[in-house]
Order: structure tokens, then sequence, then C-alpha cells
């Protein structure tokens, strides 16, 4: 898509610092934060971000709506990337660099030629104006958000050296009339639509890291086992069917195994296989219920869910079953354990006064810290790839909807509004598209 | 009418069962909540008018058993239901059963999914001690997927955290 991508390779590293500076700043503080469980949230600090209203240019009569929309989009994503604050900047005549605490200014420009649509973005230092980065996109009509998307990442990873998320997508289960389907969206839930024609209890999808695959469990054949629906040829392909369940499904970051959890030799226990459904080894053995198994990003280890203490505790052990650990102390139903890709937290669903909120551990299991509020039941933590955000499912609203929020708690955001119930969500690794 | 000969069915039943059911020899068992529980039908089959009361004793041996917040274990108050159920087996050898688990909504997906096999589980071998033949009892779990009740109080919760039996083959 990009047809003319000069990026300013000559950062004019004085003024160019002066913004990373900040951001690292931003950064620094979201890392030093300490907290008790229960009550503190702390606040990341934010760079304030010009972000001056899409122009356009030529005579076609849809360029105006058009350029409204890539501005909302890219404003929308810089926001949503939770490291800028952002204010819409004056137009070109009235700017005054003095009058702000901006750290830089994004302008962009839309134009359509022979059918397709361009977006040409820049960054500009402030208060100098100077031009520190450029890119420029082409496309469809239908696929301005993704430019849009693809921009941000861009001005995202030059302000702060870090990817984006604007090209990510959530998998979840609806209910809506009478059934449960798998449904994906794009990750600001734009763009929901219908992967499975099931007909059948569904839950628990799970995205490859190659971002081909979702797994989940299905009753189809009258028992639940575990299917891939693939992305690319839009089909669902059986991967084990072993007796009793076959549930809780979780990619190794290499995407070659999956662990999951069957009843195949009695209870619930935890179990590694190939991830074409061959070799299947057990790693858990014992009389309590084992199960939501997930990978520490190195694939080193796997975290999962046992009541073998009498109620429901997180636990670690090697990939292999071995060195067994317990996680978490508080509390007396602590489940769905889901591992930051950055390693170093571990979120997970824990049970306060009847209903669910999502908190995160040290990987450690030290200083746990809770993320929500009591509105509701909180469930079914997945991270974004950058390790910044986490997707879940709430019921604050009256039925069960999918929320975005920092990983700190903060800039909780609705993603769907029904119809149905909405829930499970599982977040994508990045698309280039 | 039909109360009044499920009844009848109910106090039969309830002597059979302190007579004949395993692991009652402890204490007895407590009364019925015959009130509370009533039969069973929408999932049954073949339901003719023609003969009510196979009819009946089908849907009171296909009784739901009820369970504990996050437990399993087989509670003294479905000593009743499961004894009916394991009688009816007995008299009706071409019959089998497939045992849900169910749990109600506090709790996790996939949890909930282990919790339900572990009930249908548990309610499986209380009849493989009974004495119906394993092969003859098949388990799924819908863990918390399939409520009997969308109530959002320990009733209706209460109702949800059971084990419901399909009578096939008969």
């Amino acid at each position: 898509m990009t047809f003319n991508s000069w990026s300013d390779r000559a950062r004019r590293a004085a003024t160019a610092a002066a913004v990373v500076a900040a951001v690292s700043w931003a950064a620094a503080a979201f890392a030093q934060t300490e907290a008790r469980i229960g009550v503190e949230k702390y606040k990341s600090e934010k760079t304030p971000l010009w972000v001056q209203r899409t122009a356009w240019t030529g005579a076609d009569g849809r360029a105006p709506a058009l350029a409204a929309e890539a501005f909302s989009v890219l404003g929308s994503d810089l926001e949503r990337s939770g490291f800028f604050k952002i204010a819409e900047a004056p137009a070109d005549s009235s700017i005054n660099p003095g009058s702000t605490l901006a750290a830089a200014l994004v302008k962009s420009q839309l134009g359509i030629a022979d059918g397709r649509v361009t977006l040409e973005g820049s960054l500009l230092n402030l208060p100098s104006l100077q031009v520190i980065m450029k890119k420029g996109y082409r496309s469809g009509e239908d696929a301005l958000r993704r430019i849009a998307h693809r921009l941000s990442d861009e001005i995202v990873k030059y302000l702060t050296g870090e990817e984006g998320i604007a090209r990510t997508r959530i998998g979840f289960v609806r209910r809506a009339g009478g059934g449960e389907e798998l449904y994906v969206m794009d990750y600001d839930g734009f763009g929901s639509r219908r992967l499975t024609q099931e007909g059948a209890l569904l839950v628990s999808p799970a995205w490859s890291p190659d971002g081909r695959y979702l797994a989940y469990t299905s009753y189809r054949a009258g028992s639940p086992d575990l299917y891939v629906f693939d992305l690319e040829d839009a089909k669902s392909h059986p991967v084990s069917r072993q007796p009793g369940l076959d549930a809780a499904a979780a990619w190794s970051p290499d995407g070659r195994r999956i662990a999951l959890s069957l009843t195949k030799d009695g209870n619930s226990e935890v179990y590694v296989m190939d991830a074409d459904g061959a070799n299947t080894r057990r790693l858990t053995s014992h009389p309590g219920i084992d199960t939501s198994p997930c990978w520490s990003p190195s694939g080193l280890e796997i975290a999962f869910t046992s009541d073998r203490s009498g109620a429901p505790q997180l636990y670690v052990m090697g990939a292999d079953g071995s060195n067994l650990r317990r996680l978490t102390f508080d509390g007396t139903y602590n489940d769905q354990a889901a591992w930051s890709p950055r390693g170093d937290k571990i979120a997970y669903s824990s049970r306060f006064e009847g209903r669910f909120q999502i908190v995160t551990i040290d990987a450690s299991g030290y200083n746990p810290m809770v993320l929500t509020d009591s509105r509701g039941t909180n469930e079914d933590p997945s991270w974004a790839p950058d390790g910044r955000h986490i997707v879940y499912a709430s019921s604050r609203s009256g039925r069960r909807e999918i929320y975005v929020m920092n990983s700190d708690g903060t800039d909780q955001r609705r993603l769907t509004d029904g119809p149905g119930d909405s829930y499970n969500p599982t977040w994508s690794p990045r698309f280039d598209d | 009418m039909r109360t009044r000969s499920w009844l009848a069915h109910s106090m039969l039943l309830l002597a059979l069962a302190l007579i004949v059911a395993p692991g009652c020899a402890k204490k007895k068992a407590p009364p019925p909540p015959v009130t509370q529980q009533p039969p069973v039908t929408q999932q049954l089959p073949d339901t003719t008018s023609t003969k009510p009361p196979v009819d009946q004793e089908r849907a009171f041996a296909a009784q739901d058993i009820r369970f504990d917040y996050d437990k399993a274990n087989i509670r003294d108050d479905a000593r009743l239901a499961l004894t009916a159920l394991g009688k009816y087996l007995m008299e009706a050898p071409s019959a089998h059963v497939l045992i849900e688990g169910h749990c109600d909504e506090r709790g996790t997906t996939d949890y909930n999914l282990a919790l339900g096999e572990r009930r249908a589980k548990a309610a499986r071998d209380w009849l493989v001690a009974y004495g119906i033949g394993g092969d003859r009892l098949s388990t799924i779990s819908y863990g918390k997927e399939r409520p009997l009740d969308p109530g959002q109080d320990e009733s209706s919760w209460s109702r949800n955290r059971r084990a419901h039996f399909v009578l096939q083959g008969v």
C-alpha cells in the first residue's frame, strides 16, 4: 500500500530528542508505580499531542467525508495507544506553536485519484514546526481505516520506539438469537463480523501467534471438541476430539504447540499437544481441577488454574510440567491467567464479593493490582501484543460486552454494543496489511 | 390429578430409597422437596398422552440433582432422585442416560466446563456404585453456558448448579 514511504531519516536529533525524552519519562513513571491490592490506581503520564484536521485535495465530492473519517481514525488511534493526550490543533493560518504544551503536531492530507485514496501524514516538532517524519499510503476507499491505522502505528513507533497496535484485531464469542458464534472485529471495535456458522455451543477462542488461526471449543459434533478456524480458507478443522472435554486451548508463542485441558483420563488435567493434535502429553496429575493454561512469552513456562488447595488459584510450572509453584494466595477464586507479552505481568480474573475483577500480578507473585472496579463482573483478560493493553468482558452495562483498558486499569472503553452477549475476547497479533 | 399421582410415586420411591439407596446407612434421607421440584418433561422424546404413568415415572427418574457452589459432591438431598433413576434403569435395561453437568454463572468459562464435567461424573459414579453398567452412562459438561434459570440470585443459581439426566433408548 505504501506508494511513497519517504521517512525523513535525518531526524533532526536535537528537536526529536525532546519528544522522545518526554515519552520515555512517561514510560518510567508507568513502571515505577507502587500499588496495593484493592484500592490504589495510578495515572500514567501522557504526552500531549496536537492533531490537525485532515486536509483534502481534488474536486471529488467524497473527499471531505473521507478526510473527516481519516482524522477521526487517526485521533482515536493515537488516543487509544495510551501514550498521548490528544488535542485538535488549529488550522495552519492560526497556528501558534508557543500556545501549546504539545510535543508534536500531526498533519495529514487526503486525496482521491482513479478510485484510490491517498493519505499522507507528517509529524512536526513543536515549537519549531520542523517536519520530523513523513509517510504516505494509498488504498481503495473501503480500506481507508486500514491506512489510517498504519499511519498511526508509524507515528507511535517514531515517537515512542514501540510498535503500535492499531492493526490488531479481537476475536470473541457472541451469543445472540439463542446461539453462539465466533466473531472478529478491529481493535477499536469497528468492522465486527461473524466467522462461523456453528449452530452449536462454542467457547474460548484463542488466536494463533501467526494470526492465521483461531482455536476454539465447539459442541458441533455433540461433545466439546477442539477446532481451529483458518482465516485463509474461512473453514473450521477438528484438532482434538478426545473423550470428555477438549477445552481452554492456548497456543505456544512459536505457534507449534497447543496447551489445553482434557478430561479423558478422569478429571480435568492440563496437556500439551502439537498444533495438529498429535503427540498429546500430560503435564498435571492431581485429583483437583487443572485447567486454563497460558504460556509465558518465552514458551518455557505455563500458568494454569487448579483447585488443589480447595479453591481455584493460579499456579506456574515448566512447559514440561516440572517446577510447580503457586502464584496467587489472595482471594478464594483466581482463574484465567493471561501472561503479558512483556513477560513481567500475569493478568487474571479474581472474585471479590461474588463478582470477578481483572487483576495483574508480577510473574514473581508479588504486587497484585486490581484494575477493574465493582461494576458488574469482569472476566476473560487477554493482552494486546504491545503488553500495554488488556481486553476483557464485563457485564457492567447489564449484558456482557467487550472492553479494553490500559494495563494499569486506566481508559476503560467499551468496544461492542450488542446484539446479545459478547465475551471470551482474544487479542490477535499485529497484521501487516 | 397429575400432582397427586406424582406425589404417590414420590412416597413410594421415598420408601424404596430408604431401603436400597447406597450411602443411606449413615443417616436417613431428608424428606423429598417435592413441591420445589416439578418433574422435568421438556427433554423427553416420544412423549405421548396415552401412557401418562410411564411418562411420569420417566420424568421422575430424570429429575435434576443440585450441587453446592463450586462443589461436585453428591448432596444428601440428591439421593432420592438418583435412587429413582437407578431403579428406573434397572427396570429398563435398554435405556441409556446422558448426564449433563451444569454450573451457575458465578465462575469463568473454562473452569466451569471442568466443574460441570466433575458434577456429571460424580452422578455417574453414584449410579455405577448403585449397580448401573458404566456403558449405559455418558457424561457431558455445559459449564455455565446453558443455565436453566436466567435469574441472578441464589435461588436461580442453585437451580443452575445441577446434573441433568437425558434418558435415551427408551
